[in-house]
């Protein structure tokens, strides 16, 4: 089943990026290799003998024309001010080309925002400039670099090698809390702590695990990993969770196959009972509710009924999954 | 309350921690070789599962920036209609099964946008409170002992979360409406 998720989510990934590639093309979205119609609101300023500085504007008219109205949102104003940087490649007295840099400014619109993003700065626009002298305006023409498959190419970028980094990030963060749950646990065992709670449980936990030994370290494995959810230590559920499905691999006769137990401890720890969910109330507070705490009983009450509807579905299920124990 | 509750978490690992060693103490364990001899299996379970977790993070990454996300939302949103989810809340009720970061952010939005005591702020709240980053779960659970087939954990695992949405909804409209 996992397979087929994780293949599904590529293949959907590529295809849907594909697609709205293939529709920004054709609809020429971009706009790529036309300029933009840009005024000069001063002269430019010569910082080097090749390098210039210019404050431009354009209004929105002009940009109505160029661009849909889906494309224009997030622009605000009438007039659309930044400042461009060119270095210069031709120069004549009454004409100027070159390769220029918009630094753009807080509110433009989304196309811009694609646009640039894509080029690799959000905050700048990449392109050719040329520029004229006319009778009463001038303008300063810029052609953006164009951009093609820009979302196959995030995918790539952000989807892909990105998220492999912070996978590792994640994992190699994990060692220290990992490394300090699993030393409280090991004193909690060698205590007797966790066979007490285990003991304490024990009608229950023998009805949702029939194919764990009741005295398993198993047992307060996962007792303990529940406990830490209940009480909205996450830092501390990960490691105990690991623990606990250690304990229960060496139940299993299958080595690489879920065995019944693990999945209906899964599915307790997807329901994810909690009685004081501290961010989510954090998050209220910060943000001005008047009663950040009025969501605890509502919350307590879904992951209830879930974890009790999702226990006995995953009891009513396991029999159409059975373990192939020849492959 | 929230002071009580403010209390209550910053006490509660204390507490856990005094218990645990207190009890072991009293009863003669050597804490701090126990602690030490199980602190030892930190470092191979967290390298273990890197794998598993690069495998399932890339492939929700990838479907996340191809912007499939909005895509869905437009094909689901008659079914959400349905049992009364807001159009606008459906995306934290997949994202929350996917990334724990992207869910926060998201509910954050819609707790600013919408207002932190408006029905959508309340359900985003509920919503994110009743959550377990579902494939998260699956990917490091299940790798780090080396499982493959996964049976039916996923399929469970997701249903368990369908419900809890479709409770948040119920339960915030009988509430607070």
């Amino acid at each position: 089943m996992l397979n087929w998720i994780w293949v599904g989510l590529i293949v959907i990934a590529i295809a849907v990026a594909t697609g709205r590639d293939i529709s920004e093309l054709s609809s020429d979205r971009f706009h790529n290799g036309k300029p933009i119609p840009f005024l000069l609101r001063s002269n430019l300023t010569q910082i080097s003998p090749d390098h210039y500085q210019a404050s431009v504007f354009i209004p929105k008219n002009s940009l109505v024309s160029l661009y849909s109205s889906d494309d224009l949102k997030g622009l605000k104003g009438d007039t659309l001010f930044a400042s461009v940087e060119i270095i210069a490649h031709r120069k004549e007295l009454t004409y100027l080309a070159g390769t220029s840099t918009v630094a753009l400014p807080q509110d433009i619109p989304n196309v811009w925002k694609d646009l640039a993003l894509a080029q690799g700065d959000e905050k700048k626009i990449v392109g050719e400039f040329s520029m004229g002298v006319g009778d009463t305006l001038t303008y300063a023409m810029i052609t953006p670099e164009p951009v093609k498959f820009r979302i196959l190419a995030k995918i790539v970028n952000d989807g892909l090698l990105k998220t492999a980094d912070t996978a590792v990030t994640i994992a190699l963060g994990l060692i220290g809390v990992m490394a300090l749950w699993l030393g409280i646990m090991k004193i909690a065992e060698a205590a007797g702590l966790i066979t007490l709670l285990a003991r304490f449980a024990k009608p229950l936990m023998v009805r949702l695990f029939p194919d764990v030994p009741p005295e398993h370290p198993a047992m307060g494995a996962m007792l303990s990993n529940m406990a830490a959810n209940f009480l909205g230590l996450s830092n501390a559920a990960t490691p105990l969770g690991l623990k606990a499905m250690e304990e229960l691999n060496k139940l299993n006769k299958n080595a690489g196959t879920a065995t019944n137990a693990m999945c209906m401890f899964l599915t307790i720890n997807t329901s994810a009972i909690t009685l004081i969910p501290a961010t989510v109330i954090a998050v209220r507070l910060s943000l001005g509710s008047k009663t950040p705490t009025d969501i605890i009983i509502p919350t307590f009450l879904a992951t209830l009924v879930s974890l009790i509807i999702g226990v006995t579905f995953n009891r009513f299920i396991q029999r159409f999954f059975p373990v192939e124990t020849n492959d | 309350m929230i002071e009580l509750l403010k209390i209550l978490s910053t006490l509660a690992v204390p507490i856990i921690l005094l218990v645990i060693v207190g009890v072991g103490v009293m009863r003669k364990v050597k804490v701090y070789e126990e602690f030490v001899e199980g602190a030892k299996d930190g470092f191979n379970t967290a390298v273990r599962i890197i794998p598993y977790l690069v495998a399932m993070l890339v492939a929700i990454g990838m479907f996340r920036a191809s912007g499939a996300m909005d895509i869905l939302t437009a094909a689901l949103s008659p079914m959400t209609n349905a049992i009364g989810l807001p159009s606008e809340v459906f995306p934290l009720a997949i994202i929350r099964n996917l990334s724990g970061s992207g869910s926060l952010g998201l509910m954050t939005d819609l707790v600013k946008t919408h207002g932190a005591d408006s029905f959508i702020g309340r359900l985003s709240a509920v919503m994110m409170g009743s959550h377990e980053t579902t494939f998260y779960v699956l990917a490091v659970y299940f790798g780090s002992v080396g499982v493959k087939k996964a049976r039916h954990a996923p399929l469970s695992g997701i249903f368990a979360d369908m419900i809890s949405v479709i409770v948040s909804v119920i339960l915030v409209r009988a509430l607070f409406m």
